[in-house]
Parts: C-alpha cells; sequence; structure tokens
C-alpha cells in the first residue's frame, strides 16, 4: 500500500488541484449567477485534442463581438462573455468549432483534428511521420475517408480510394475475394497493428481431390478475402505504400507495396465514448445469365443438331452427299408446341438477401489505463441459396501506462465465422462435375424438379445433377482468427525509446460436407462425406529502438531494429464414400464403405523463416528539406547457403518549397511539395529452392482385385540452383504534393517506374529433359505509370459543402530483357508489353459458300473468317497481329461528398477505360453450338439463337462446322470474341441526416445506403469486373501464357444490389 | 525506482540484441516435412519402387498426372485412359472404327484430321510430353544403381522394369510422331542445348537394345503373381518387339518374335468362359491377369477403367445383361458400316451394344436414333456410378496369333498363315477362312484385326501398316492429307528448337 501511494502521489496531487479549481469555478459561477443572470462574466475552460492532449495556441473568439484570446500550454483559456454567446475556437491543423456559454460549467473543448492535414500523423511501418514529413509515395485513408456504410471486408473499401490502387472484386459471395494491386502488381504485403502477415491467405480449405479422379469437381465456390475476419469498423487508418522508397522497410516482402492496417487507438481520460452502428440491408439479385426457356431450349437443340446431321453426313451446304442415314429429331413439334416457359433452375437457387449488422464499440480510461473494445454481428442470408454467413468478431485494444516511461499494449481481435457454402466458380471436369450454377445453366428447363416418386430429376445429360439438387448438400464452414500483437514502449531517455512487438496470427477453417445419396450424384450415387481443416499461422517478434531530437533547425530520427518470423500452413482432409444411411451426414463419415474411395491425407508446408534487421533515418531541416533513408537485411529459408541473405534499401528526399520565402506570399499556392525517391526491394515469387523431389507425379496401381496397391510416385521436380536468389524491384518515384487556395485544392502527382530484374523464371530445357525446367534468376521488366489525385472542396458554405475527391492512375509494365533461352514468335517485339495479347483478326464468319475466302478454302460455312493480314494468300505467323492490352489504360475513382446542414451525401464510382477482355460467356462454353446439337445436349443463353445454321443464314455466331483453321492459328487465339472493354460502377450512394442531441445521446445518424447501384459497360459478358484478368505475372508470361489464360471468375456467384437502413449512434 | 527502471532497460536491451544475434547465428535451414530431398530419398528398396512408379504412372487408366518435372508443374493424360486425348484414344477414334462425337477444339480436328502443330497446346497433347518420361527413366536407371540402400536383386529387377517401360514409352512416341530426340545417356539430362531428333535406325535400335537387355531380368508373366499384377514382364518385352518388327514391316524378325512368344507357353487363347453364362471373348475382359492377357492395366475404384463410360450413352438407363445404372458420356461410338463386318452370329457380338432403353423408358437402336454401336468391351458392369474395375486390357495373346498370321502371309502366302488366324475365329464362334490369295488374306487379317481387337487401340497403326489409314479417312468424308499418318511436333517444341528439331513432313517448317 504504502508503495503504491508513493507512487501515485503525483497524479493524486495533480486530480486534487483538478478538483479544486472545478470546485472554485462552480463556485464562482454559483456567485455570479445569483448576482446578475445575464451578466457578462468570466469564462474558463480547456481545448483538448482527440488523444486527450491540451491543445496551446488556439484562438478562442466570442462570436460577433470582438473579443478573442489565445489558449496557454496548458490549454486552458479565460475569456469573459454572457451565456447565450457563442466560442469560436480556431487552430490550424484542426476544425473550427462552436460552443454556446451555458451557465455553470466549464467550458471543455475536444477538438478534430483536420482531414489532409500536414500534421496528420501517417503510419510509415516501425513509428509514424507527420504528412508534411513524408517523402515516399504513401496514400493515407483515415477512417472519415472510408465508406462509412456496411461493408463486408476491409479490401472492399478500397475500391476506387486511392490512385494506384486496384481492388477487383473476385467473387460477390459474402465475404468474397478481391484482387488487390498495387501498381499492377499483385499480393501485397498487410501489416496489421504492426504484425506482417507473410503467409495472407483465406484459410477456407477446398473440397479436396484427395488426389483422386473421382473428385467432386465442384471444388472451388469459397473464394473469401484473407482479411474477412477483421472488424471493417475497427479501422483507424489503410496507409498504403507504394513505392520502395518507403516499403524498403519491408525490404524482401514488399515486392508488391505495403498496406499498412492500423486499428483505432484506445484513447480516453475519465470518458467514455460508446458508439452503435446498425444496420440492415436488402439485396436483390442483378440481371444474371438470361438461359432459353423450355420452348427456345427445343427450338434450339432441335435447329442446332440438324445441322449437326448434315455436317457429319457430308450433306449440303457442308458437303455434297445428297442422301443421309436418317434425321431423327430430339423433340417433336408437339413438344416444343406445349413446353412453354419450364422450370426456370436459377431462380431456384436464387433469392432475395438480407444483411442484418450490429457493431458496437466502447472507447474509454483512465490517465493511466486506455481501453477500446469492439463487438460486430454480421449476418448475411445471401441471394445465392445455402451460402449464408454469420460472422462475430471482437476486439480489445488496450494500452496501460505501468509508469511514466513503461506502456504496455495489447492488440488481440478474434472472430468467428460459421457459413455455408453453395458451389461456384470454376471447376474442373465435365458434366458429372458441374457445380450449382453450371448445372442451372445447363439443366434442361423442360424437366420437372421431381420425377413421380419424388426423386430429383435427370436432364438430356443424365450425368448433371439436378441444381435443385444442390440445396440438400450439407457444406459447413467454420473458420476462426485469432491475432494478438502484444507490444511494450519503454522510454529509455527523452529521446530514445524502445519498443518490442510479438504477433500471433492464426486463421484456422474446418469445412464439413455431405453429399447425401437421395442428391442423385452421378460420380457418388451413395453419397460422400469430407471433413477437413486448414490452418495458416504467422508468427513474428520484432525489437526496434526509436532516436528522435531536434538541434535548432535540424531534426533527426532513427529506427534501428530486429525480427524474426515464421509463416506456414498446413492442413488435413478425409473423405467417406458410400452411406447405407444419409441420418448421420458429416458426423460420421466413417461409415463411408467403399473402401477404395475413402481417404485420408495431410500436408503441412515448409515453414518460411525470416530474419531481419532493419534501419530508418530522418533528417529534417527547417521542416523545408528532408531526407530519409530505409534498409533492410533480410534472411530467408527458402534459399540456398550461399543466397539466403539479401539487402535492400531506399532513399528519398522533399523539398517544401512553400517553406521558402519566395512563397511565402502566395496567395495561390498554400502548400507545395516536391519529393523523389529510389529504392529496391525483393520477391521470393512463392518459390523455394530447395525442394527437388515432389509426390505430385500421381500413383499407380500395381496388382488384381484384392492384392492391389495403389502405390504413390516420386520424381525430380526441380534442378538445384545454388544462385537461385530474391527477384529484385529497382523503384523510382516521383512526386508532388500540392495545395492551393488555403488548401481548397488539394492532391498529389506521382510518376514511377519500377524496374523488376533478376526474374525468378522457370527458363525452358529442352522438353526431352527429366526435368524440363531451372528456375534461374533472368531477364527483367519495366513498370512505368503516372498517378494523380485531386480533392477539391467546391462548395464551403455555412450550411451546404461540396467536396470531390478524384484519382486516375495508368501504368503499362513491359518487357526490358527476355530470358534469352525462350526464344521469340515472330511477331513478338523484344519490349512489347507484359499483357499483349495476340492473335489472329476476324471478320465475321461465313454466312455461304461464296464467302469462303480464296486462302480458306478447307474452311465451311458457318466457320469464322480469319484476315489474311500478310496478304500472301495463306494463314499463318505472319497474320498474327497485337489485338489489345488486357490490363486497362486508365483506372478512375471518385467521391463526392455533399452536406446541407444536418445531411449528408456521398456519391462513389470507380471506373476502367481500355481493357482487352474475352467474353466470359464463351469462355464458359455458353456460345458453343456444340453445346446443344448433341442429344446430350445442354441449355445455354439466349444468346445461342445467333448461332449460323443453314436456317438461320444471317446468324452471327460461328456455326457446327469444325473450324480447320483454329490448329493452324501459332498464337492460338483470335479477336472473335474479344474487344475492348470499358466500364463504370456507381458503386455507393449513401445519404445521412444526423440528430446531435448532446444529452445521454450525444448523436445520432439515419442513412440510407445503396451498394451497386448500376454498372455501365460495352462488356458482352457478365460483369467486366469479375472477369476481370488479374495482371500477367513474369512468370507466367514467361511460360507462354498471356493474359487471355488468366481469365478470371468462370460461372460467378451472382451480384447484387444492396439497399440499406441503418443508425450510427454515439453515447 | 531508478534502480528498477535499470533493470528494464537492460532486460529490453538484452531482447532488442537477442533479435539481431538470432539473425546471426539460427540456422535458417528449412524444416522438411512433407517434402523430399536429395538427402532423404533413395534409402530403401521403397523409395526405389516409388521412383520406378513415376514411369508407370502415364500409362495408367485415371484420367491422368501432373508431370512434376514440368514447370507449373503440367497435367497431362494418360496414355491408357479413354479420354478423347490419350495414346489409347487417338490411336483408334478417328479410324473407321470408332467416331467421336464431341465436337470441341480439341477432338474436332482430330475426327476431322483438321490438326496442325498448334493445335493441341500443352496439356491437349499428352502423348509428345512423355518424352520427358523417356530421360527420368534414364535417371531412375542411374539413380537405383547408384543407391548404396536398395539390395543388390531388387536393384537388376527395378533396372529392367525400367529399361522395359522406357522402351514402351519411346514405342509409344515412335508410333504418334516417329523418332524423336530422346535421352537414353545420362551424361545428357540437364544438358541445355537443343538436341536433334535421332535418326529412325538409331531409334528404332535402341528400343530394340532396351528390351533385349531388359528381358533376361524381368519376370517371365505376373498372371499368377496378383500383388504384382501390372509390372512389367518378360511377355511385355517380347510384345514390344513384336510390335516394332510388324511395325517396321520386318516380317521375318515378327514371326520369330511371335513364335518365341509362343513357345513361351505362358499365354494361350481362352477358348471356354471364364464366367458362366458368358461368351469365352466376353470373358477375358472381365476376368483379371487371364492366361490371354499379356499386359493390362490394372483398374479399381480408386484407378478406374472409364472406357465403358466413354461409349455408353448419356441417356443411358438400362440393357440386357447389363447390370450397370448409371449412364455414360456417349463421347465414342461404332458406326454402323464397321459393325456391319461382324457376322450375325460372330459371338464376339456379346461385347457390343446395339439397342438400350433410356430414361424416358423408349428403346433405342440403329432404327431409332443410336448413331452407331455402343463398344463396350468390358460388360461386366457392377457400379452404379462412372466407375469401372475391369483391368484395361492392352496386350492380348490374340494379337500374337494375328500378327503371326500376318507376317506368314507377308512372307510365303496365306497357306501356314491359316491356323493362327483360324483359331481366333473359331473362338468366335464364325468358320474357318481358307482359298484367299495372299491380298485378299491380307485384307481378311485386317478386318479380323478390326473385329477381334476393336477398342484395344491398335486400328491405327493396323491401318498404317495396310497402307490404308489415309483412304480409309478419306472414304469417310475426312479431309485427311498424305502427311497425317504421323502426328506433328508441337509448335511450341519447334520453335524452343530453333531449328534443331524437324518438324514431320507436311506441317511446315
Amino acid at each position: 500500500m504504502l508503495v503504491c501511494q508513493t507512487k501515485y502521489k503525483t497524479a493524486k496531487m495533480k486530480k486534487r488541484r483538478l478538483l479544486q479549481t472545478l470546485l472554485g469555478t462552480t463556485i464562482i459561477i454559483l456567485l455570479s449567477g445569483l448576482q446578475l443572470r445575464a451578466q457578462q462574466k468570466t469564462i474558463t475552460g480547456k481545448v483538448l485534442d482527440a488523444e486527450n492532449n491540451p491543445v496551446a495556441g488556439v484562438t478562442v473568439t466570442v462570436k460577433d463581438k470582438n473579443r478573442a484570446t489565445v489558449t496557454k500550454e496548458n490549454g486552458t483559456f479565460t475569456i469573459s462573455a454572457s451565456p447565450g454567446d457563442a466560442l469560436v475556437f480556431t487552430s490550424v491543423g484542426y476544425e473550427m468549432q462552436e460552443s454556446r456559454v451555458r451557465a455553470g460549467s466549464e467550458i471543455k473543448i475536444t477538438l478534430t483534428a483536420t482531414a489532409n492535414s500536414l500534421n496528420e500523423a501517417i503510419v510509415v511501418g516501425y513509428g509514424t511521420q507527420q504528412k508534411k514529413e513524408i517523402t515516399g509515395s504513401i496514400v493515407s485513408l483515415k477512417e472519415a475517408d472510408l465508406p462509412k456504410d456496411v461493408t463486408p471486408t476491409i479490401n472492399n473499401m478500397l475500391q476506387g480510394q486511392a490512385a494506384g490502387l486496384n481492388a477487383d472484386t473476385r467473387s460477390a459471395q459474402p465475404g468474397g475475394g478481391l484482387n488487390i494491386n498495387i501498381r499492377g502488381q499483385n499480393y501485397p504485403l498487410y501489416v496489421i497493428d504492426g504484425v506482417p502477415l507473410f503467409d495472407n491467405q483465406a484459410a477456407e480449405p477446398a473440397i479436396s481431390s484427395g488426389g483422386n479422379s473421382n473428385e467432386i469437381g465442384f471444388s472451388g465456390g469459397v473464394d473469401r478475402d484473407p482479411l474477412e475476419n477483421i472488424n471493417p469498423n475497427d479501422i483507424e487508418s489503410i496507409e498504403i505504400l507504394k513505392d520502395a522508397s518507403a516499403t524498403a522497410i519491408y525490404g524482401s516482402a514488399a515486392a508488391n507495396g505495403v498496406i499498412l492496417i492500423t486499428t483505432k487507438h484506445p484513447k480516453g481520460n475519465n470518458t467514455v465514448t460508446t458508439e452503435y452502428s446498425g444496420g440492415y440491408t436488402v439485396q436483390t439479385p442483378k440481371p444474371y445469365y438470361h438461359l432459353l426457356n423450355a420452348t427456345d431450349f427445343e427450338t434450339q437443340q432441335d435447329r442446332l443438331a440438324y445441322d449437326q446431321y448434315l455436317y457429319n453426313n457430308g450433306l449440303a451446304p457442308y458437303g455434297t452427299n445428297t442422301t443421309g442415314p436418317g434425321y431423327f429429331p430430339l423433340f417433336n413439334q408437339t413438344q416444343i408446341d406445349t413446353a412453354g416457359q419450364g422450370t426456370g433452375w436459377l431462380g431456384l437457387l436464387m433469392r432475395h438477401g438480407i444483411i442484418d449488422q450490429h457493431n458496437i464499440s466502447i472507447n474509454g480510461g483512465s490517465d493511466r489505463t486506455q481501453v477500446f473494445a469492439s463487438f460486430n454481428y454480421y449476418d448475411n442470408t445471401a441471394i445465392l441459396k445455402n451460402s449464408d454467413f454469420v460472422r462475430y468478431m471482437g476486439r480489445v485494444n488496450i494500452v496501460q501506462k505501468i509508469n511514466d516511461w513503461v506502456k504496455v499494449g495489447l492488440n488481440l481481435t478474434m472472430s468467428q465465422i460459421n457459413s455455408d457454402n453453395a458451389s461456384t466458380g470454376a471447376n474442373d471436369g465435365g458434366a458429372e462435375k458441374f457445380n450449382s450454377l453450371q448445372s442451372a445453366y445447363a439443366f434442361s428447363p423442360a424437366v420437372k424438379i421431381y420425377d413421380s416418386v419424388g426423386g430429383f430429376t435427370k436432364t438430356l445429360n443424365s450425368q448433371i445433377m439436378n441444381p435443385a439438387a444442390f440445396l440438400i448438400i450439407q457444406d459447413k464452414l467454420q473458420t476462426g482468427r485469432i491475432l494478438a500483437a502484444p507490444n511494450v514502449e519503454v522510454k529509455v531517455l527523452d529521446h530514445l525509446k524502445v519498443n518490442l512487438v510479438g504477433g500471433i496470427d492464426r486463421t484456422s477453417s474446418n469445412r464439413q460436407f455431405f453429399m447425401p445419396s437421395t442428391a442423385n450424384n452421378f460420380l457418388y450415387p451413395d453419397g460422400v462425406g469430407q471433413l477437413s481443416t486448414q490452418s495458416i499461422q504467422n508468427y513474428s517478434a520484432e525489437g526496434y529502438a526509436t532516436y528522435s531530437q531536434a538541434f535548432g533547425d535540424h531534426h533527426i530520427s532513427l529506427v534501428g531494429g530486429g525480427g524474426y518470423y515464421k509463416s506456414f500452413n498446413e492442413n488435413t482432409s478425409m473423405q467417406g464414400v458410400g452411406f447405407f444411411t444419409n441420418a448421420l451426414g458429416y458426423n460420421d463419415i466413417g461409415l463411408g464403405t467403399n473402401i477404395a474411395q475413402n481417404y485420408v491425407q495431410s500436408f503441412h508446408s515448409l515453414d518460411v523463416i525470416k530474419i531481419s534487421q532493419f534501419f530508418r533515418a530522418n533528417y529534417d531541416y527547417q521542416g523545408k528539406y528532408i531526407l530519409t533513408v530505409n534498409a533492410r537485411r533480410d534472411g530467408s529459408s527458402d534459399f540456398a547457403a550461399n543466397k539466403k541473405y539479401g539487402v535492400f534499401g531506399g532513399l528519398s528526399g522533399a523539398w517544401r518549397i512553400s517553406q521558402e520565402a519566395f512563397l511565402a506570399d502566395s496567395k495561390v499556392i498554400s502548400d507545395l511539395k516536391l519529393r523523389a525517391g529510389y529504392g529496391t526491394v525483393g520477391d521470393d515469387a512463392g518459390l523455394n529452392a530447395l525442394e527437388l523431389y515432389a509426390t505430385n507425379g500421381g500413383s499407380f496401381l500395381i496388382g488384381s482385385g484384392g492384392a492391389a496397391t495403389y502405390y504413390p510416385s516420386v520424381s525430380a521436380s526441380q534442378l538445384a540452383n545454388p544462385n537461385l536468389t530474391w527477384e529484385t524491384i529497382r523503384n523510382t518515384n516521383f512526386g508532388i504534393d500540392y495545395g492551393l487556395f488555403k488548401n481548397r485544392i488539394t492532391g498529389t502527382i506521382d510518376v514511377f517506374r519500377n524496374d523488376r530484374v533478376n526474374l525468378l523464371n522457370a527458363v525452358p530445357l529442352p522438353a526431352n529433359n527429366a526435368v524440363s525446367y531451372l528456375n534461374v534468376n533472368i531477364g527483367s521488366q519495366r513498370s512505368q505509370g503516372v498517378e494523380f489525385s485531386i480533392t477539391t472542396k467546391n462548395i464551403v458554405g455555412k450550411s451546404f459543402r461540396w467536396e470531390t475527391s478524384f484519382n486516375i492512375a495508368d501504368y503499362v509494365n513491359r518487357w526490358l530483357t527476355r530470358n534469352p533461352y525462350n526464344p521469340l514468335e515472330p511477331y513478338q517485339g523484344v519490349h512489347d508489353r507484359i499483357d499483349e495479347v495476340y492473335g489472329w483478326e476476324t471478320a465475321g464468319i461465313i454466312k455461304s459458300t461464296s464467302q469462303i475466302p480464296s486462302y480458306m478454302p478447307l474452311a465451311t460455312v458457318g466457320n469464322i473468317i480469319y484476315k489474311d493480314v500478310s496478304g500472301k494468300g495463306q494463314l499463318g505467323t505472319d497474320d498474327v497481329v497485337k489485338l489489345g492490352h488486357s490490363s486497362p489504360a486508365w483506372n478512375l475513382g471518385m467521391t463526392n461528398r455533399f452536406s446541407y446542414k444536418q445531411l449528408d451525401l456521398a456519391v462513389s464510382m470507380y471506373a476502367k477505360l481500355k481493357m482487352y477482355l474475352q467474353s466470359d460467356y464463351y469462355a464458359e462454353g455458353l456460345l458453343s453450338a456444340a453445346r446443344l446439337s448433341v442429344s446430350n445436349g445442354q441449355n445455354t443463353i439466349t444468346a445461342i439463337k445467333s448461332v449460323w445454321t443453314a436456317s438461320n443464314p444471317n446468324g452471327t455466331l460461328p456455326g457446327i462446322a469444325s473450324d480447320a483453321y483454329a490448329g493452324l492459328n501459332p498464337s492460338g487465339y483470335n479477336n472473335f470474341f474479344y474487344q475492348n472493354v470499358n466500364y463504370l460502377r456507381l458503386s455507393n450512394i449513401t445519404l445521412g441526416y444526423t440528430w446531435n442531441i448532446r444529452k445521454a445521446i450525444k448523436s445520432v445518424r439515419f442513412y440510407g445506403t445503396i451498394q451497386n447501384v448500376a454498372l455501365f459497360t460495352n462488356y458482352k459478358g457478365y460483369d467486366p469486373e469479375l472477369s476481370s484478368q488479374a495482371p500477367v505475372t513474369a512468370s507466367a508470361a514467361q511460360t507462354g501464357a498471356t493474359a487471355t489464360n488468366l481469365l478470371g471468375t468462370l460461372n460467378p456467384y451472382p451480384q447484387a444490389l444492396s439497399m440499406t437502413f441503418g443508425i450510427n449512434a454515439t453515447f | 525506482m531508478k534502480k528498477y527502471q535499470n533493470k528494464v532497460n537492460l532486460a529490453l536491451s538484452v531482447a532488442v540484441c537477442a533479435l539481431f544475434v538470432v539473425a546471426c547465428k539460427k540456422s535458417l535451414e528449412p524444416q522438411e516435412l512433407s517434402e523430399l530431398t536429395p538427402q532423404n530419398f533413395y534409402q530403401s528398396a521403397g523409395d526405389a519402387n516409388a521412383a520406378l512408379m513415376t514411369l508407370y504412372v502415364p500409362f495408367t487408366s485415371n484420367w491422368g498426372n501432373d508431370d512434376p518435372g514440368s514447370s507449373g508443374p503440367t497435367w497431362y493424360a494418360a496414355l491408357y485412359n479413354a479420354d478423347p486425348k490419350t495414346y489409347l484414344s487417338r490411336s483408334m477414334i478417328n479410324t473407321d472404327e470408332i467416331t467421336n462425337t464431341a465436337q470441341d477444339g480439341i477432338t474436332g480436328p482430330l475426327e476431322n484430321y483438321t490438326w496442325g502443330p498448334d493445335t493441341w497446346v500443352g496439356a491437349n497433347d499428352p502423348t509428345y510430353y512423355k518424352v520427358s518420361y523417356v530421360a527420368k527413366a534414364t535417371d531412375i536407371m542411374s539413380a537405383i544403381n547408384a543407391s548404396a540402400a536398395v539390395p543388390a536383386n531388387i536393384k537388376t529387377a527395378y533396372i529392367a522394369e525400367a529399361q522395359g517401360l522406357r522402351a514402351w514409352l519411346m514405342f509409344v512416341l515412335y508410333d504418334f510422331y516417329g523418332p524423336l530426340n530422346v535421352k537414353t545417356s545420362e551424361a545428357t539430362l540437364t544438358d541445355t542445348a537443343e538436341t536433334p531428333r535421332l535418326s529412325d535406325t538409331a531409334y528404332v535400335n535402341q528400343m530394340i537394345r532396351d528390351l533385349t537387355q531388359a528381358l533376361p531380368n524381368l519376370q517371365p508373366s505376373y498372371n499368377k503373381d496378383a500383388a504384382n499384377w501390372g509390372r512389367v514382364s518378360q511377355g511385355v518385352a517380347n510384345m514390344l518387339l513384336l510390335k516394332i518388327y510388324m511395325m517396321k514391316k520386318q516380317w521375318a524378325q515378327a514371326q520369330v518374335q511371335a513364335q518365341a512368344i509362343i513357345s513361351m507357353g505362358v499365354y494361350s487363347l481362352v477358348t471356354t468362359p471364364l464366367i458362366s453364362g458368358q461368351t469365352a471373348y466376353q470373358s477375358i475382359f472381365n476376368t483379371s491377369a487371364n492366361p490371354e492377357i499379356i499386359y493390362a492395366v490394372p483398374a479399381n475404384l480408386t484407378s478406374p477403367n472409364y472406357w465403358p463410360q466413354e461409349v455408353l450413352p448419356s441417356d443411358y438407363a438400362s440393357a440386357p445383361g447389363i447390370e450397370q445404372e448409371a449412364s455414360g458420356w456417349q463421347v465414342q461410338y461404332m458406326p454402323w458400316a464397321f459393325y456391319n463386318k461382324y457376322d450375325p452370329t460372330d459371338q464376339r457380338l456379346s461385347t457390343i451394344l446395339t439397342s438400350y432403353t433410356n430414361v424416358n423408358g423408349v428403346v433405342r437402336n440403329q432404327a431409332n436414333g443410336m448413331p452407331g454401336a455402343c463398344p463396350l468391351k468390358y460388360t461386366n458392369l457392377t457400379a452404379n456410378n462412372e466407375a469401372t474395375s475391369l483391368d484395361v486390357v492392352v496386350y492380348r495373346y490374340a494379337d500374337v496369333l494375328l500378327s503371326m498370321a500376318e507376317a506368314i502371309n507377308e512372307q510365303t502366302g496365306p497357306a501356314n498363315a491359316y491356323q493362327y488366324i483360324n483359331q481366333v475365329r473359331e473362338r468366335a464362334g464364325v468358320s474357318d477362312l481358307s482359298g484367299l490369295t495372299q491380298t485378299t488374306m491380307r485384307q481378311a487379317i485386317l478386318d479380323e484385326r478390326g473385329r477381334e481387337l476393336y477398342a484395344e487401340g491398335v486400328r491405327r497403326q493396323d491401318l498404317l501398316r495396310n497402307g490404308s489409314y489415309i483412304s480409309t479417312a478419306l472414304a469417310m468424308g475426312r479431309s485427311a492429307q498424305p502427311y497425317d499418318t504421323l502426328y506433328p511436333i508441337p509448335q511450341v517444341i519447334i520453335v524452343q528448337g530453333e531449328g534443331i528439331i524437324s518438324q514431320n513432313a507436311g506441317y511446315g517448317n
């Protein structure tokens, strides 16, 4: 007790003084109140910032009266005013604030920092810097900049928000994944509260094939964002580090940029702020694939099958035969006439969705302990049945001051997601492996759901499972994540502090799958069950020291430290096949009686261990000339002994021209900073140089009957290369930060050049070698681009305000030097763009024999006409031309914010211009005549009516006949189903009304939001965002893959229009 | 308090320093928890067997496998799977024997003879890429040989199997592409320079040398060794030699080789049904390791035989004599013209379906929309899904007898050939042949081979040997060219070869 008393003496004394002051003030006010009610009196008060620190130098004026004062060092002020007067508080870097003088209380004002303020703290990795000191290319998004409505994941909040950052939705499913790329590079490094996540992937396991060919096939379906289990409401800021001078402090993991996510810092001194936000959303499916109805299905089947018959038997117009074996139409006229609309299979799977979300957070503390805690509940009844998603998340961020020089903290979040999973997306097999959406596209609309005995019906191709049968599949996922970042900060000396930060990040997911025998699946008619788990784990320990001191006009800040990191993932899966009962579902898959198809497997990835030292120095002279040096040395277990270590570094400088005397009086330029930076970072491209044998070469059955053994095989998979090391990215960046007309207009312009050298490449060895490739560091690429962002305060009225943020970016990624072992095709240039699409040009289809070009003698009616560009009278290599670029020429984002008194309105949109895309309908085979022309035909979209046949001479899509020239096309591609696509998505409109009550409830905001409002596009497919290709990576490009191979999601989860009504309340 | 502060500072300084020290001292060796490296592999007979299995995997009846030695790695279809991409299917489905219905970009050109060097890119040309497995065989033979941990007798046996498999892979490649630039010398395995294709003689001699060297160290047969059925035996090596001589039309050697197999005394024609209620012919395909089978790819539900599914109609519900409930893909059928080559009393018709009841209860047959007969081959279909557990028959004693007849007829005319072809005919319950000329006997043997060995992947070779591969295609209205007798080397290989690897005649470059 005694110890405690001495220890807390100073604090207690302070408290007592405060009480005395308060008491004194109150007495004075009371007395004066008795004397003269509405007379002028002396008002005292205190001005604090959001962190509860006193703010000095704030101008306090009595509104409409010529009286003013300035706050002292401790934030207090005294001024004389009458009750009812308005006090106005103004200070550089803070929003202006007004407060009415009331009788009987000391005024306490908390100022909020101005958005885009130059003093704003920017998280830069192992510390923060003020915005004005930043020398690299960094975009900082604060809570206020981010959408306030119901967003499922953090990555969703980034869409259209930052120049140079692309966030494309990959799947529209609840919590669905996004492709995030910074300046055209995929997979940035995420750092959450200082913890780098080197293995950042969603933990949900796919339905496994177990190495067995009899796999279920629709293994896809779950495509979640790795950040699905971090609460978007907890975010305080997101910093996007774009250039190497900024990211170099993360060294070998920072090749693709770094995204720093900071969760809410606990604040409050004997205050508690409680916030509640809740929303109720109705989701309406957007128009999805337009499938043929029953009448059309039967009509089109007969039409195409007849031409198939003509073609197979060489009958006119395809051949010269005059008699054939006879044609038997699958459907007769009576059937067609009575078929009607038939069953709408997609409608059976889809419905209106509902999102119910509640979020509550408490922020507060004492002078020693501050706590931020939040709880989130998110329940999405999804638009696709059987894919419901429920999420519970909790967070506690604690900062505890042990004494004046030791502070400990813990950022802890835990989450649990329970979801069902409807099978969508990619598929690896034929009709027997169709997922729920594919089966709904393909199933004949002419059949009913159930047969006469209540079983699921079959379509023409009896291997396709009935779409309704997918609804009785049990497919549960439980994903839990714990992310804990304990930290200690010690102020060793006045100017020196030491931080230790630990990181434990564990995401584990279980999948329980059971398809009962009643689903009548072709591959597993007696039922199949699977249990699988996957766990992604990141561990880290970092320690660093920060020294910061000013010597007159010189200010120096140094950070140095080291870290140890380990990441790995492990998974297990087991399958049981053949169940005599469906009663137990996945709860007892050991009941599976089909021993040959049951299996158990497990996997543990190589532990990737990394050891690093890092360093940063900042020097700043008079706040005008700023220099930053970043460096990191990384050791990785991925490479051989002599290449384990790599050193990466960055140097950048800035000149704040606006601080110079000659601009001091400028009426136009209020802020101007020039930045220049150069840095190097690394990338291991996911490669491990030390694995030389693999077990993935398949198995072989030896033996007869019961004596048979399925032996695994082992074979060489990589040739040792002791010199293999990181790819290096050398980056140069020039930027301008500008503020005009008293910062009414602010923004940034950046130009950059990224040279990616020593590419990790699979050099092809002769195909007749046992291992036909060798991983080496060879070749280089150059990416150049420009980014522009501007924020304008268009109208700053007393009641009406309008602010616009706009960004636009472009980059081009080309070959600098190619891999000399990879000879170029004649049509490829040495320095071609990486996303170049090569192919033959087309000129429609051959509609009559007279249209068969002379250089295409093997062609027949219905074939595509390829252009003989070379004019040589035959098609070949020299007819291959550059068709387009798969990356968009421009990426744009714009947000407009309006406010009128208590009303606020925000409208966000983003756009991509000129990206060369293939129609996803074509990629899914929905435009192929062969789909419908056979007796086991599959239903398809209504566009199939445009297929050319003898009876449809004006058809525009290729007909039945085999294309003799497709196989002679050296590029493998033609532009028939390609186009340059532009799109603009009006992503969000939010209208809110804020009611400042200032009582028990401080304020309430009611809002309505429409998300995914509209899509404007010329794309002849479903949705160009879901179909957009990931930028081609160096390794993919080297192995011959072009952008066209990397078509995005097929059979995509349908898009929804979401309308939310919600409340935010602050207590 | 000051003292306490110093302690904390000290502790923290130690901790921060420790992180630096760790960086210097701590080993960065990865922990191989589920990966194999040179340090932990080839250390036992089991390891050697796992390596040997790499060479068997391409022959599986299962769909296919990743080639671990390819970048990616790339997945390729297996040789004896029933998919239209495979060696088995491309050996018959564009002949008069089988027609494929899938008019996609992969199968359409095969069926219509419109393929070119760019038609089947990467995984769509699975057969060519088996060239890498020849080098893998060379590598594995030397690695097994070098391992001190593998017992000597096992070493000899496994190396012989590997050598036999190398020759077999070379034969498969030769059949489709002619002589390739295979690597049979350990010293060249990691060369980065392209090598030209071998001469025909050198290539053929290499195959014969491998088989001859392997023969003495192989087991005669595994027909009575249930645990090892599916391994390469003397029977297989002898059969490959016979196939090579037949293909090269070295009739005298072919006759000697066929006689050698007959003289082994291990194999015989099954003339009485092995399963009651079935014809003798029918029962061969439903009985594993019976005396007529020289090699079959073992199959069970883990690694099934997909042929029946490939030919069963997709609206199939039931057919007489077949328990199977599930339908198939009906990717390929036997044209009626070929079916009509059978005598109506031919017992071999018991394996071909000409009528079935569909899912709507309608009986379908030639008169009611069946585009061709269903060449089931395997009739003990009991499962109600796509999996069939019957071994995929590859080499069979009946083929030896018919080859013998052909080799004799080509040398000396039909007189001494009748006994061999008639054994096969008698088993099928059709009358003996007699009174033929060398020319009419040649046609009779071709037809007999068609009827006897249908769906066993021999038709393309037979027509090529007979010189009627192209004319048969032209007669069916396909746009076949004279050079279509060999498939093209994939264009990417030609480009990568920079002029060193020559393309097959007729395909440009």
